[in-house]
């Protein structure tokens, strides 16, 4: 299968925010997150479904309980007793699955997202070098910051901390990691200032695309699509209504 | 292909103090650099070579911060307020795994990094990006990913990912130092190739045998000063080198302790052509060193692994350690000789086959289990420092161990004082320059007496003298019963603390047998000591480098 481009990915993305923030709640909200749902499976980012369940999941509950539960008149009763305030279950919902889109939206992105065939992208449209590369670059720390935690829990384990096992001994753990964990970062933060200044990548001038993914018709009808359908919801929803 | 420009650098009274620091780093540095040569700089632990690269190159101040004084000029005007690689210098620092763009999918991408920025035609960046992979020889690794490549690979990666760049002007730091035998040799004879271009070539090495052949010129710093400045070869022969506390040949150390007069041998075979031609007489009865038979400490039964999603690292490997026992794991980068060292750690588990670890069986254990007991030294070991200060990093393991405080102190005081770390105790590890961080690494490690020792490159960048408190430090355990398996590049730390070698290729282990059988051409540098050994036709229980100093000590009488 072709890969998209790096540029139609985030289209759809931001285009599927965007309706989470317009369709009406609950049922448009609903089948908008459903639809991403749907989508990140087919294309193969079930993780960012899976991710944002787990990210959505508490909110949830807050939620529910803050309005469903605790909510105002009228009230609803459960077959198996007890109440819940029918507005605030109303709002719950359409809160939550308007939450839901987004954040699942943009996971999506986020695990689809190949930084190198964004940057390539960018300089082959002549982008802004700083705006892209701050993008991409911020996705990297993230990795290296992952890489330097590892080390660092490695290197503890080696010489006898326990990080595994109960959650006393976990809890015990994270402040034997997470002190040397920023002082070691701000000090490889210098080192790659270093690096990245002696390969040239904090240079602002023209820059060549080595390898620049191909822009297809059907990304560019995607893309266009994406906007297109934003606008014309929006209209349907605020001026037609 | 000659350069079409040149670059020099003239360094005017250059002084630097980085920032919360009260000595000088550089203090007074009168240096001319031209194109053409290749310039060798070393010294002492905490010389100032790194920070005079980093100087040279205008990464400094203007990235590490810090006072600089006096004067630098590139070709007659100020280092550039921008990437030293758009002007055509290319730094290349200690760390290389540091180095890596984080832009690149695969190693082809990573060197065309360096082009890409100088928006250079996409044409000539891929014949650029080819051409420079063929000149450092790693063409087989252009769809690697540069993330998962081992510490040489990275280094070679790097290398090429400069030569992309077609710089007139080269400062390296320490840029053989997790090479094999095969790659160092390549970079040398590619330095050569680059000053003959018309290149200025600068590189700071600890290593005299890897520069010794390559180098126009040697200057050798000594606490921010230059102390010596001239040609490598009579610099080496003299004694001038022994009192600036830098390293030196193998072959001239060997000499200057066997009480040779200058200008002494620096090589091997210029020793041995020194001696005199009547058979020696070799002192004591020659007993070869007794086949390790303590306790078992490790043991491999066909052990098989590959990392997530990868090729197979290691297919099939068998081997067992017994206590005071040293062992040597040879092969070239990439091999696995670093894994093997993880799994033997229980920091990864086999796809199949067995570890057994002072005889636990590693499966569904993690390090944890196995510390203090097993003492296991990183690749970078700098980047695994945590602790507040050096006394600090030495207390975790004991303190994690549950020992009073008293003998924490006394057993930190031994091991500081052992690896010459005492006048640093109390300060940061991270204040430390690179190759002290090592020594505080190995220090954090040694403190508890492991039974079992897993080394991965103990000397690197180390200078001589450091190395030869790393070498009695590993003597010291296994006397006392310790088992050692260490990779290294370091022919000498080799020769001087193993028993026997391991040689590793693709996975597999190919030779098991002695030190003396890999220290040749293939894998190997082989050290002086053994060269000379083995034309005086000393035994393999005997060939050590005081043995070997001894004997040729009672040559010169002769």
């Amino acid at each position: 299968m072709t890969r998209a481009h790096p540029f139609t990915g985030g289209a759809v993305s931001l285009a599927a925010i965007a309706l989470a923030l317009i369709l009406p709640a609950p049922r448009g909200t609903i089948a908008l997150y459903l639809a991403i749902c749907l989508g990140a499976w087919a294309l193969g980012a079930g993780r960012a479904v899976r991710l944002g369940l787990l990210a959505v999941a508490p909110i949830w509950l807050l939620l529910f309980i803050m309005h469903a539960v605790l909510g105002e008149a009228p009230r609803l009763v459960l077959p198996w007793g007890g109440t819940l305030s029918q507005p605030g279950v109303d709002w719950a919902v359409a809160q939550g699955s308007r939450l839901a889109a987004i954040v699942t939206a943009s996971l999506a992105f986020a695990v689809r997202f190949d930084p190198h065939r964004f940057l390539q992208a960018a300089v082959a449209r002549r982008w802004p070098w700083s705006a892209a590369f701050l993008l991409v670059a911020t996705l990297d720390a993230a990795e290296r910051f992952g890489d330097q935690a590892r080390r660092l829990r490695e290197a503890q384990r080696t010489r006898g901390l326990r990080v595994r096992g109960s959650l006393r001994v976990r809890a015990r753990a994270v402040p034997a990691l997470v002190f040397p964990l920023l002082l070691t970062s701000l000090t490889e933060a210098d080192d790659r200032a270093l690096a990245l200044e002696s390969r040239g990548l904090t240079h602002h001038g023209p820059r060549t695309a080595v390898d620049p993914p191909e822009d297809s018709r059907s990304d560019r009808i995607i893309r266009w699509g994406s906007l297109t359908v934003v606008v014309a919801v929006a209209w349907w929803r605020w001026i037609a209504a | 292909m000659a350069l079409d420009r040149s670059m020099s650098f003239v360094a005017s009274r250059l002084a630097f103090r980085y920032p919360a620091q009260t000595h000088k780093a550089l203090d007074g540095i009168d240096l001319t650099l031209a194109n053409g040569d290749v310039t060798w700089l070393t010294g002492a632990l905490g010389s100032g070579t790194s920070t005079l690269l980093l100087t040279l190159s205008g990464l400094a101040p203007r990235l590490t911060g810090g006072d600089l004084s006096g004067a630098i000029a590139w070709n007659g005007h100020d280092p550039a307020r921008r990437s030293p690689l758009l002007d055509g210098v290319a730094w290349l620092g200690p760390s290389p795994g540091q180095q890596l763009s984080g832009v690149a999918r695969n190693v082809h991408e990573e060197i065309a990094v360096g082009p890409m920025n100088l928006g250079w035609p996409r044409a000539r960046i891929l014949s650029a990006v080819a051409e420079a992979m063929r000149r450092v020889g790693i063409e087989h690794l252009a769809e690697r990913e540069p993330s998962a490549l081992s510490g040489g690979e990275t280094q070679r990666v790097l290398i090429a990912a400069l030569l992309a760049a077609a710089p007139l002007a080269w400062l390296l730091d320490e840029p053989f130092s997790a090479l094999d035998r095969d790659a160092r040799q390549r970079l040398g004879a590619l330095l050569r190739e680059l000053a003959r271009e018309g290149a200025c070539v600068v590189v700071s090495c600890d290593d005299a045998e890897d520069m010794m052949d390559v180098a126009d010129r040697l200057v050798v710093l000594q606490q921010g000063t230059v102390a010596l400045d001239g040609d490598p070869q009579e610099l080496l022969a003299s004694d001038a080198m022994l009192t600036t506390g830098a390293s030196t040949t193998d072959a001239a150390a060997l000499a200057a302790a066997a009480g040779f007069p200058t200008p002494r041998p620096i090589t091997a075979a210029a020793l041995i052509s020194r001696l005199p031609a009547a058979r020696l007489p070799i002192p004591g009865a020659q007993v070869a060193r007794p086949e390790k038979s303590g306790p078992q400490r490790l043991r491999l039964d066909d052990v098989h692994f590959g990392y997530d999603g990868g090729p197979p690292v290691l297919g099939g490997v068998t081997l067992a350690l017994a206590g005071g026992a040293a062992v040597g794991l040879f092969g070239a980068n990439g091999a696995g000789k670093s894994t093997l060292l993880r799994l033997a750690m229980a920091l990864e588990q086999p796809t199949a086959g067995t570890v057994h670890t002072l005889d636990q069986i590693t499966a569904g254990r993690g390090p944890e289990d196995l510390a203090p007991r097993v003492g296991f030294l990183f690749q970078q070991p700098e980047r695994q420092l945590f602790a507040a200060s050096v006394r600090g990093e030495c207390s975790v393991a004991p303190t994690l161990a549950g020992w009073d405080s008293a003998r924490i102190r006394t057993a930190t005081d031994a091991v500081l004082a052992e690896l010459g770390l005492l006048d640093v105790a109390e300060e940061h590890p991270y204040d430390l320059p690179l190759p002290r961080r090592r020594l505080v690494a190995l220090a954090s490690i040694l403190v508890t007496d492991p039974m079992l020792l897993l080394l991965d490159e103990p000397t690197a960048a180390l200078d001589g003298a450091s190395r030869e408190r790393v070498i009695a430090a590993v003597r010291e355990r296994t006397a006392r019963g310790a088992a050692v398996l260490a990779i290294t590049h370091d022919a000498t730390f080799a020769h001087e603390t193993l028993d026997r070698a391991l040689l590793l290729e693709r996975g597999r282990i190919v030779h098991d047998g002695a030190v003396r059988d890999v220290l040749d051409d293939r894998s190997a540098r082989r050290p002086a000591a053994l060269t000379a050994a083995l034309h005086l036709g000393l035994e393999p229980g005997s060939d050590r480098r005081q043995e070997v100093v001894d004997v040729l000590t009672l040559a010169l009488r002769l």
